[in-house]
């Protein structure tokens, strides 16, 4: 467990707002080019 | 810009190697889900492609309604697609692939899990991966999150308040008994408090919680742990099979899984593992669940009158701030938006959509986040459970395992199903 000190987040924390950010970024990437991106998840990541 | 400072771990080079360990087991791992997915399918297609052409034809002989013609051209136009993907023909068989992902259920969520408990305890990780591989299960966070897109507004006020009535009564229920019989037997507030809150919400998240306000020892924490990672791995992988044994809907058994699987990265791996549906209903049911962790730790300090403890643990306030689980308010902003129907954002199966977009990543992160559950499993660690609060801890799981059955079997599928606003 990681203590919190005065003015910086908890490791929760952290993990929360970083799921946040990625999530964010997976929207606006969704946003502007979704063909793109649905193609790398579902056939360019399955090389078999 | 402190801020932003906190965002990295001063020591954020030592998760790379596990980070990238785990990133390389997802990726293969979901390669070869994908191909037993793939020559299942065109198993499938195999055997039904003739009967669906005798049945076109019989309609068409017979001037059958063109609606039923139109959708049966339709199913046979997926199916050749899928056969045509192997280079199939008609009458060719793949059974293997039959047994391994319809029979024996061997998905990528089971490949992840188990294939991770072997590599850690046969040929064991080396000690520059596990801080990586410790980071790598909260990625499912962001999946959660991204899954948001499959919800409207009236499945979270269905499902997901029935979900917190469900789990409230279990949570409280649970930790009541627990924190109650573990005083009546003599064991240390620290162990009861900790197992209490364990038992009864998010497991490894609520005694971590807990543990500074009831002060709890390391010992008394790696006990606690210990018991709540063996059973949610028992439950993990025995409810999937429990569930198809006693025919239990989809829906439902989402909504028992979110009863009696304590940990969220245990219960989305058992519910993805059961089905889409069931996936849909544990993930809006979890997301009412963990939101009621800062209440445990109020109800630990009010169950045990604690009042010495330090102000910034104990004031309502405080608790909700520092233990609520801010990322599902990501998940519930991505509910909004697809309760708005917005049509520039489209929708999870609406092609060419953002929405549609996203709906394709959101496996990717939970299969690293179960790549990074499997690995670190360690048996040498559940060993550390044990004593008379695992054996309360585990009756009183068990116990809301069976009763969280009989709940979800009497208020049925309806109420638990999500509709997706279709």
């Amino acid at each position: 467990m990681e203590e919190k000190k005065s003015g910086s987040l908890s490791s929760e924390k952290r993990e929360d707002l970083w799921a946040i950010l990625l999530a964010l970024a997976v929207l606006i990437f969704s946003i502007m080019a979704p063909d793109v991106v649905h193609d790398i998840f579902k056939k360019y990541l399955f090389i078999v | 810009m402190s801020f932003f400072n906190s965002m990295i771990a001063p020591d954020w080079k030592k998760f790379i190697p596990g980070l990238l360990l785990c990133a390389v087991f997802a990726f293969v791992v979901m390669n070869i889900h994908h191909l037993l997915a793939t020559y299942h399918k065109a198993d499938a297609a195999s055997i039904k492609i003739p009967k669906i052409e005798k049945k076109i034809a019989d309609l068409k002989s017979a001037r059958g309604a063109p609606g039923e013609i139109a959708s049966l051209e339709h199913q046979l136009h997926k199916y050749q697609k899928a056969l045509k993907k192997v280079n199939g023909k008609v009458g060719q068989r793949w059974k293997w692939a039959t047994f391994l992902y319809e029979t024996c259920q061997f998905k990528y969520v089971a490949m992840l899990l188990i294939g991770g408990i072997i590599i850690r305890n046969t040929i064991g990780i080396p000690k520059v991966f596990l801080p990586g591989i410790g980071i790598a299960r909260p990625l499912i966070k962001p999946g959660i999150i991204i899954l948001g897109v499959h919800y409207v507004w009236s499945d979270v006020v269905k499902v997901g308040g029935t979900g917190l009535i469900l789990t409230a009564f279990f949570i409280f229920g649970t930790a009541l008994t627990v924190m109650y019989i573990c005083r009546k037997k003599g064991v240390s507030d620290g162990l009861g408090g900790i197992m209490g809150a364990g038992t009864g919400v998010c497991g490894v998240s609520a005694i971590i919680a807990t543990a500074p306000v009831v002060r709890a020892r390391p010992l008394e924490m790696a006990y606690a742990i210990g018991t709540i990672l063996l059973f949610g791995t028992l439950m993990l992988f025995v409810m999937p099979y429990l569930g198809q044994w006693l025919h239990v809907s989809q829906p439902q058994f989402g909504a028992w899984a979110a009863i009696a699987i304590l940990n969220t990265a245990q219960l989305i791996a058992a519910a993805e593992w059961y089905g889409d549906e069931a996936r849909n209903t544990a993930v809006l049911i979890n997301a009412a669940r963990i939101m009621l962790i800062p209440f445990i730790v109020m109800y630990t300090v009010w169950f045990y009158g604690l009042k010495d403890v330090n102000k910034e643990s104990t004031g309502v306030w405080n608790t909700i701030k520092n233990k609520f689980p801010v990322f599902i308010l990501g998940f519930f902003a991505l509910v909004l938006l697809n309760s708005l129907h917005i049509s520039a954002l489209g929708g999870p199966k609406a092609a060419g959509t953002p929405f549609w977009a996203m709906n394709a990543v959101y496996k990717w992160f939970f299969a690293l986040g179960f790549a990074g559950i499997g690995l670190s499993i360690s048996i040498d660690d559940m060993k550390k459970s044990g004593g008379l609060a695992f054996l309360i801890g585990s009756g009183a799981a068990t116990a809301k395992m069976i009763l969280g059955l009989i709940a979800v079997m009497i208020i049925g599928s309806e109420l638990l199903k999500v509709t997706g606003g279709h």
